[in-house]
């Protein structure tokens, strides 16, 4: 869905509990679960 | 390329528009709406071209790449096995992710037209796209359209000829991947534009802190809302027309009948007190007219009018990130909030949407729970209309069980079923604000698709209810299921009507407990058995082709067994 190598995204927000995290991808909001948003492996831009 | 007679196929990323694309090129009616999933089976019309030829257009579920994962997925790619050519619907404010599936297709060598839907949202998004220069780097045409307003149709319905065959060499999924990058840097400006209204708001029904309370409010005001018209409707419009109009016609139609006999009392039903009474009589032309119309028709009004402009609107997506939480104890995520909530409206639809659940064991926990827990609008309405004249505190317990039942058997289910809930992994579309007139549409379709499916039924129930009754077929079946009924849910003998006629139409099968004099204690628990022991024929239908047969099985034998074991808890408490 976007979520790539080489790609910016930029969380906007993340639920209690292990819940879902939210992120921007490009221009697309994308609701991800906590245990795939655990694998998603980013370097800190700024 | 020669149209005629060809099949079309519109392909494309879940929620970019297909479907309202569809209704603009054929004419044909189908639901859209603000979320990812709306179309889940293929909806096929035909278009028509200039010289009076026609051409057979095929609206796919939405695809984010040609590598299936649900079985909504796997009908979109087996589609495109018989399909001459394909339009790929694009969604121009989100290009990079889009082409993606844009260069797989191509590698397929069927001809392609590519519509840059949302045309109109890239303006204000600050977004500026150069088509010739996309055309150009693609290799097919390339046209803008905007699927609301019918801009543009007309011209992507001109290039449809200029698609040829394609000859591209396949890339690996990296390149694939560069070439997106390299297709969006030349043909892409992004340009800085300020926060509007609605995005903020997108932003505070997201956060968790924020959201959560909104979500609450939301469903709190969209049920306040749905009674407020389905109430105003029947006391102010359709109650008045059937005592005041619908009444003395009756009564004129029953003397003729002479008052009784057979004939009078399939059509004008048992006189109560000398006088018709329309939820208790049970004659065709009373009872059989006053459910559908009177009792059912003003809430299910309501419900898709509010439901529609939620779905418009883009919440859909946001309530289910919302209660992910929640539905995970329950063996689910939160997209399953889907299916419960169009289960609301009727359960077909809901079972329908099953399909949005991808691995089997979330299907059967989805179906199950729906099944038992969520009663359609028809029978809320009718619960509401009986129940509620002994107070709106039984109308609260029995919706109290519901609740309870649902969240039990989720949290049962999740623990006892081998597996676990996948993780959820879904786009949140932008907020959009509902078009009047889509919204009407949209609800003219699902008042007359309700009207169509649910009067004949209705109807026959009633019919069904005198022929039985005349046979005396109730009184023998009476005394088989007696040690069920009397001895563990205290009901009398003769309630086993209205649950046979539960398989038929439940609503039909709550106003025949009318009529047989249940104390409050006996109607809330029949109502409530009523809605958990077993789904309507029409849902089951579907429910058994989603599930398969021995799913199906398993999960009826669930919902019966719990409604022994509900009742007679409630019978031994109450």
């Amino acid at each position: 869905m976007g979520i790539r190598p080489g790609v910016k995204i930029t969380k906007l927000s993340s639920h209690f509990w292990r819940g879902p995290v939210t992120v921007l991808v490009g221009k697309a909001k994308i609701a991800v679960g906590h245990g795939v948003a655990h694998k998603i492996l980013v370097e800190v831009s700024e | 390329m020669n149209l005629k007679e060809k099949e079309i196929l519109l392909i494309g990323n879940p929620n970019v528009g297909k479907s309202v694309i569809f209704s603009r090129l054929t004419g044909a009616r189908v639901t859209a709406s603000n979320y990812p999933g709306t179309t889940v089976g293929f909806t096929q019309g035909a278009l028509k071209l200039k010289e009076g030829e026609m051409a057979m257009v095929i609206d796919v579920p939405g695809v984010y790449n040609l590598e299936p994962i649900s079985k909504a997925d796997e009908v979109a790619v087996d589609m495109l096995q018989k399909g001459d050519m394909v339009i790929n619907i694009v969604d121009a404010t989100n290009l990079e992710r889009n082409l993606f599936l844009t260069l797989e297709l191509r590698e397929r060598g069927v001809p392609m037209v590519v519509a840059l839907n949302m045309w109109d949202e890239t303006r204000h998004k600050g977004i500026e796209i150069d088509i010739n220069k996309l055309e150009k780097e693609l290799g097919v045409p390339v046209v803008p359209t905007c699927g609301l307003t019918g801009e543009g149709i007309k011209e992507l319905v001109e290039r449809l000829r200029e698609a040829e065959d394609l000859d591209f060499k396949p890339l690996s999924r990296e390149h694939k991947w560069e070439e997106v990058g390299k297709l969006v840097d030349l043909s892409q400006k992004l340009h800085h534009h300020h926060h509007t209204l609605l995005e903020r708001l997108e932003d505070i029904s997201t956060r968790p802190s924020t959201g959560l309370p909104i979500a609450a409010l939301v469903v709190y005001a969209s049920f306040s809302v749905i009674r407020f018209i389905g109430e105003s409707l029947i006391s102010f419009v359709f109650d008045p027309f059937f005592e005041r109009i619908w009444l003395p016609l009756m009564m004129r139609l029953g003397s003729l009948l002479g008052g009784g006999g057979i004939l009078h009392d399939i059509l004008i039903g048992k006189l109560i007190d000398g006088k018709i009474v329309f939820i208790e009589s049970f004659g065709i032309l009373t009872t059989g007219l006053y459910v559908p119309f009177a009792a059912v028709l003003p809430y299910i009004l309501s419900f898709y009018l509010v439901l529609g402009i939620l779905e418009d609107l883009g919440y859909l997506p946001r309530l289910a990130t919302q209660v992910d939480n929640l539905m995970h104890k329950l063996g689910l995520h939160g997209y399953a909030i889907v299916p419960m909530i169009l289960g609301l409206g009727c359960n077909v639809p809901g079972a329908m949407a099953l399909r949005l659940m991808e691995g089997r064991r979330e299907k059967f926990i989805a179906a199950t729970l729906m099944a038992t827990a969520v009663p359609c609008m028809a029978q809320i309405a009718m619960i509401v209309g009986l129940v509620g004249k002994r107070g709106g505190g039984y109308v609260a317990l029995i919706f109290g069980v519901l609740i309870g039942i649902l969240v039990i058997k989720g949290l049962l289910l999740n623990i006892f079923m081998r597996g676990r809930s996948p993780e959820i992994l879904w786009e949140i579309p932008p907020y959009r604000l509902p078009q009047p007139k889509a919204v009407l549409k949209k609800l003219w379709m699902r008042i007359t698709g309700f009207l169509k499916e649910a009067v004949p039924y209705v109807l026959l129930g009633v019919l069904v209810v005198n022929v039985l009754y005349i046979f005396r077929v109730f009184n023998f079946l009476a005394q088989i299921f007696s040690p069920v009924l009397s001895g563990l849910w205290g009901l009398p003998e003769n309630t086993i009507s209205a649950m046979l006629i539960g398989f038929l139409r439940k609503d039909v099968a709550v106003g025949m407990l009318g009529p047989l004099g249940l104390t409050t204690k006996q109607l809330v628990v029949a109502c409530t058995v009523l809605a958990i022991y077993f789904p309507c024929m029409a849902t089951f239908v579907v429910l058994v082709r989603e599930l398969g047969v021995r799913d199906m099985v398993k999960s009826a034998f669930l919902m019966i067994f719990t409604a022994v074991i509900v009742g007679t808890i409630m019978n031994l408490i109450l």
